[in-house]
């Protein structure tokens, strides 16, 4: 037998599963967050490995999804100082690197920024002539300012990358030896947020590195430290450690996908809205094609304009701990973990929307007294507060579609339990066994991704080669983050036309996965 | 309304809020233009640009529009150094052996509202409160300039090396068809000086004090949202009128012919349930009508502006999205642009028309 851990963590739990090879739930486990994380974490390992008992030896693989790196720019600490190279003058010269970054983050990064001459067009033809010299002089330079990682951004390196790979060269050849991490590996159109992603993604490093390094050695003092670690990303796949260590904002927003793959795995649907409903928030996403469809818009993270790839994701506060005023309005605050403890139906004085779902049931739940609630407030004004409740999520789901057809739904998270069996633009509510667990699921049967983004003129470069290229750069990226190269398989191929750029210009973005080299 | 004297980096925002509404849902990003606006005023150590009011605008003035031109996606990611604009600027000056010309923007929507400010920055010369369009059109000949038979050219167009193109031509279309095949061989964008003229015919031409009118309208619409009384004080700033609000529920979008044309359709909410509006656009919103009815209730060049449910703020053709739910708005244009021969460059047929050229 071979066992999987998944972890997952939340805004106010960790939770852990352990699964076996034919998709069983074995055990799982329900710890706090803490606000350093990495205890929370600790305590779900401890637990999960306790629960196992004498099955832990089957342990193969640890998957985790974890908001360390958004925790970490939010708060400004374990960041990387950074070196910044763009090329691309004479253009580019009118928005200097991070020149409108929130000032504090900006100040922690203690950034040493760098433009020279050369970058590309939209065709792939040099703007002008990389300016060798002028490199070598800036490379000097960073190196002698001692940052710990670079990053290197290059006008349109999405359609011609040449100019970042001489670079890196040249800095490697000039004895650099700190992370260096070129732009169009991490997103594609956009200068200004392709280059903050990347310097985001330098930032982060020696936080996933810290990471790695707690999780790793938990692992050994409970003598499993042959394990292999894995980190969910942004796409619904995972990465092995060092991979998520040079990509950390692949795995910024794991945990949300986690939600989406796992009502993926828990229902085997490959098309379908998902409603993760935990203690503050209902995270709305949709499942497109088994994986998380992305956001095609620039996303602020901690400030910074990005747009690297993101799941698509309406959020709305409205979740298990909301606390619902004495008006009977939806206000916007949670009562987090504290549910339990505070919610009348638990004894407190609060009146949450899980107490107001559990009065009109009179269902009795995780220790809950719903007559408590009956005892404050009548039951039709109760109705009326849940018919509120269910127009608001009814609403977020019809924002998440894309067109007037009636969806499945699939309800996941905590707050499952909450949403009603028949909604309006829903031909289906699926709310499967396991519901509460599906974040850490997704992650515990998660494949290794990989994937690639470039930009082509369908006139230059004939499409079929344009795929192929494209395909090829994807198993690199899968095969680089730990998958077995004999199990790569393609699983989406899209292409986007480029509105307004001349000559049949497309973007081909594609998405391979692979079983996890567990060697 | 008061006129607007000064542009800083604290309310060049306000300037490029409105002007996305004066888009009408296109003209490119503002994003970029106010950012490439206050590296400029750092780098020259200004903390503003002076606006000057149209009516002091004097007939021996001699006047020079400064703008960008190509596509907008390519602009994202080519951005300009900054000096360009103020280049091609200088160039056209000597051609014209002119010095000390004023600058004036060409349209007051989007990204090229913001421009003129930038060249400013550089030349230190002022920048007129008026403009040719009153809001943004796709092409070069779509000005009331063109409409007072005002030749566009000799204009220059430069690209961020410092390739630059003099162009004279029979026409303000062949200006256009001329320009663009340039700016696309200089790789999508570029930068132009055009429009040349005397302050005598300026002062006929041009709509008066509309650099003013998108700042009122970005400080009321900003005001009104913190206040929650968006929609108001929005209607009272353009003197527009609120034509329907509804969810998008169909969206057809296809590129052809270097524009984003489609359409969507709205079903009503509030006070426009059960009725459905169909909104054209090719960059920009072109045409709005009721189903059923095919009533036509603002079409080109009156402004049609979308907003965002909540939000208020203004949605471009690009955000457009299933299940947005919007406001729709008229604004009324410039009555420059209602005498026939002005009317003729830029209504629906000026779109629809010449769609097999």
């Amino acid at each position: 037998m071979k066992i999987r851990l998944g972890i997952d963590v939340g805004s106010t739990h960790t939770d852990a599963v352990a699964i076996d090879e034919k998709e069983n739930l074995i055990t799982a486990t329900k710890v706090q967050t803490t606000p350093d994380v990495t205890t929370g974490i600790e305590n779900a390992v401890n637990d999960i490995i306790a629960k196992l008992g004498e099955q832990k030896s089957y342990v193969n693989a640890l998957m985790l999804g974890t908001t360390h790196g958004l925790n970490a720019l939010l708060q400004g600490k374990n960041l990387a100082r950074v070196g910044v190279i763009r090329i691309g003058l004479p253009a580019g010269e009118g928005i200097p690197p991070m020149m409108d970054w929130p000032l504090r983050l900006k100040k922690t990064l203690r950034p040493v920024i760098r433009m020279v001459r050369g970058g590309h067009e939209y065709t792939g033809d040099e703007i002008v002539e990389l300016d060798y010299s002028g490199l070598k002089r800036v490379a000097k330079e960073i190196i002698e300012s001692g940052v710990d990682s670079v990053a290197i951004v290059s006008i349109f390196s999405f359609v011609n990358p040449s100019h970042e790979l001489e670079a890196a060269e040249t800095l490697e050849g000039m004895g650099y030896r700190g992370n260096i991490i070129l732009s169009h590996k991490i997103s594609t159109l956009g200068l200004i947020e392709r280059e903050n992603s990347t310097i985001l993604n330098a930032a982060l490093i020696p936080v996933m590195e810290r990471v790695v390094v707690s999780i790793s050695s938990l692992l050994s003092k409970l003598r499993l430290d042959y394990i292999k670690l894995f980190f969910a990303q942004n796409d619904g796949t995972v990465a092995n450690a060092a991979f998520a260590i040079k990509y950390p904002v692949f795995t910024v927003l794991g945990p949300i996908s986690n939600s989406i793959r796992g009502a993926h795995l828990l229902t085997h649907r490959e098309n379908a809205i998902v409603a993760d409903v935990g203690g503050t928030t209902t995270n709305i996403g949709v499942l497109s094609k088994g994986f998380p469809r992305e956001s095609s818009e620039a996303v602020y993270l901690a400030g910074v304009r990005t747009n690297f790839r993101m799941p698509d994701i309406y959020s709305i506060p409205l979740a298990g701990g909301t606390i619902i005023d004495e008006n009977g309005s939806i206000s916007n605050l949670s009562l987090g973990y504290e549910l339990t403890s505070k919610g009348i139906s638990w004894g407190g004085k609060y009146l949450s929307a899980s107490d107001v779902v559990l009065g009109i049931r009179g269902e009795s739940f995780a220790s809950a007294e719903p007559r408590r609630v009956l005892d404050i407030m009548p039951r039709q004004k109760l109705e009326e507060i849940y018919s509120n409740m269910v127009r608001m999520w009814t609403d977020s789901v019809d924002r998440m579609k894309t067109s007037k057809e009636d969806v499945t739904l699939i309800v996941v998270g905590g707050g499952s339990f909450m949403l009603p069996d028949k909604m309006n633009g829903i031909s289906e509510i699926i709310r499967p066994k396991d519901a509460q667990f599906a974040n850490a699921i997704g992650a515990a049967l998660a494949k290794v991704g990989g994937s690639a983004e470039k930009t082509f003129s369908y006139d230059l470069t004939p499409r079929q080669k344009a795929i192929q290229e494209t395909v090829e750069e994807a198993k690199k990226a899968a095969i680089e983050a730990g998958a077995d190269p004999s199990t790569i398989e393609v699983r989406d191929v899209d292409e986007v036309s480029m509105p307004y750029l001349p000559g049949a210009s497309v973007r081909v973005s594609v998405k391979v996965v692979g079983k996890a080299t567990l060697i | 309304m008061s006129s607007v004297k000064k542009i800083t980096k604290n309310n060049v925002e306000l300037l490029a809020l409105g002007s996305a509404v004066l888009g009408s849902g296109g003209g490119g990003n503002p994003y970029v233009g106010s950012l490439i606006f206050k590296t400029t005023l750092l780098a020259k150590h200004l903390d503003h640009v002076e606006i000057l009011p149209f009516d002091e605008v004097d007939e021996r003035d001699y006047l020079i529009c400064s703008a960008g031109m190509g596509s907008p996606v390519i602009g994202v990611e080519k951005i300009p150094n900054g000096m360009e604009y103020a280049y091609s600027f200088k160039i056209l000056e000597s051609f014209l052996g002119r010095k000390n010309c004023l600058i004036s923007p060409i349209e007051i929507g989007g990204i090229n509202s913001i421009v003129p400010l930038i060249t400013s920055a550089y030349l230190k010369r002022n920048v007129v409160d008026a403009d040719g369009e009153g809001r943004a059109f796709p092409e070069l000949q779509m000005t009331t300039f063109n409409a007072f038979d005002i030749p566009g050219t000799p204009m220059v167009v430069s690209d961020e090396r410092g390739n630059n193109s003099t162009i004279l031509s029979t026409d303000n279309r062949w200006a256009e068809k001329i320009a663009r095949a340039i700016t696309v061989s200089y790789g999508g964008r570029g930068y132009i000086a055009l429009y040349p003229m005397t302050g005598r015919k300026y002062r006929m031409a041009a709509i008066p004090s509309t650099l003013s009118y998108a700042y009122h309208i970005g400080e009321s619409l900003r005001a009104g949202i913190i206040r929650k009384d968006a929609e108001d004080a929005f209607l009272k700033s353009t003197r527009g009128k609120k034509i329907f609000s509804g969810k998008i529920t169909e969206l057809k979008r296809i590129n052809a012919r270097g524009f984003a044309i489609g359409y969507i359709i709205m079903e009503g909410m509030e006070e426009y349930q059960g009725r459905t509006l169909k909104v054209f656009f090719q960059n920009e919103y072109l045409l709005a009508k009721i189903l059923d009815e095919e009533n036509v209730i603002a079409s080109t060049p009156d402004i049609i502006s979308l907003h965002n449910e909540i939000s208020y703020l203004p949605v471009t053709t690009d955000q457009l999205r299933y299940a947005l739910r919007c406001h729709v708005f008229r604004i009324p244009i410039s009555e420059k642009w209602l005498i026939p021969k002005a009317k003729k460059l830029v209504d629906v047929d000026a779109f629809f028309g010449n769609s097999d050229t």
